[in-house]
């Protein structure tokens, strides 16, 4: 297997919404599911995961209820709110023209200059 | 953000900030004990799995703070806990608590006392009417030392100077006056003045007249001015003391 890539910069914000798009989740599950869709290939330090999480919840992008884990345990959920949905429209539209503009640049080639 | 909001936010995070660490603890103990029980089903034995969990989530009191940090914790939040660090640092070591102490009570003395000094002697103006106009004549011997003024000098300052409107001329000296409130003689402060001397620092007095030019006629006869204080000391507020000589013994 390669070795896990890091985290870019300003990404795990955009992550976790993606993440908790998908249904409702602890902290631990959201390190989970990114880690299952991005099959092991990306490295997120557990311990800067609750931090964002925590400043995503102050922001209104996600909003946290206690409920019961699947071992009944107590747990904190996330889910995403209307406001973070937008959120995360915004943030994936950017990334995508961001990644075409980076790609068009390192695919040039010595006749389109 | 409104007034009421504002209030709300603030108390919310203030007064509900031991449920918030609460909350975190409960929230964060979860997080390691179901990665615990992950790797225990991956066969890693409990204690080991439980150590290596706690291993791989890194500084438990960093995530935490960064939590609070995130929250927008409230300013007042974080300086209480400043100075509850701080004083608890300062509990632990007595020693050099006091020797810190003692150097900001003898700075914060020091500068008191200095500051009062030249509060009085040079921020203060004087208690005289044209205070900023005021100034002192020195007469002096050449070296170091002060001389007092001789009359004839006083007089060519007086004549020749056209750097200053007025020009007194004040003696001081000791002797002892004896009241009629009191028999017993008091030792006071008390100076020959020159006719204008007084008038300088005094617009009128509260009672009688200062010196004139009569005072100054070659007959000899003395008039007397005496403080507030001692007329209250010495004559018992006597409103009836103008005109009158108090016994006086003043050196040559």
């Amino acid at each position: 297997m390669d070795k896990p890539l890091d985290l870019l910069q300003g990404t795990l914000d955009m992550l976790i919404l993606k993440a908790v798009s998908l249904g409702a989740l602890h902290g631990y599950g959201v390190l989970l599911r990114i880690q299952q869709i991005s099959k092991d290939r990306l490295e997120i330090r557990q311990g800067s995961l609750y931090p964002a999480l925590y400043r995503l919840e102050h922001q209104g992008w996600i909003t946290s209820e206690w409920g019961e884990s699947e071992n009944n345990h107590k747990a904190k959920y996330y889910r995403l709110t209307a406001a973070g949905k937008r959120r995360l429209r915004a943030e994936a539209d950017k990334w995508n023209r961001m990644a075409d503009f980076i790609a068009g640049i390192l695919h040039a080639t010595p006749e389109e200059v | 953000m409104t007034l009421w909001s504002r209030l709300r936010s603030w108390s919310r995070t203030t007064l509900g900030r031991s449920r918030m660490e609460s909350d975190m603890d409960t929230e964060l103990r979860f997080h390691i004990e179901a990665y615990a029980e992950d790797l225990v089903r991956r066969g890693l034995p409990r204690p080991e799995a439980m150590r290596c969990a706690r291993m791989e989530f890194g500084g438990i009191e960093l995530a935490k703070e960064e939590c609070r940090e995130a929250r927008g914790v409230s300013f007042l939040e974080s300086l209480a806990q400043d100075i509850r660090f701080g004083l608890r640092m300062l509990r632990k070591s007595p020693g050099f608590t006091a020797v810190a102490v003692l150097t900001l009570a003898l700075g914060i003395g020091a500068n008191t006392a200095i500051f009062s000094v030249v509060d009085a002697i040079l921020l203060q103006p004087l208690p005289y009417p044209h205070a900023d106009r005021l100034a002192i004549l020195f007469s002096s011997l050449g070296n170091e030392h002060r001389a007092p003024a001789s009359g004839y000098e006083f007089k060519q300052i007086q004549d020749r100077s056209r750097l200053l409107e007025q020009i007194g001329g004040i003696w001081v000296t000791n002797g002892t006056i004896t009241g009629t409130d009191d028999p017993q003689p008091e030792p006071v402060k008390m100076a020959r003045v020159t006719i204008g001397f007084l008038s300088i620092v005094c617009n009128r007095p509260a009672l009688g007249r200062l010196f004139t030019p009569q005072d100054a006629a070659p007959t000899i006869s003395i008039a007397v001015v005496i403080s507030s204080g001692l007329w209250r000391r010495k004559f018992g507020a006597d409103p009836k003391i103008v005109g009158k000589l108090p016994t006086l013994a003043i050196p040559p």
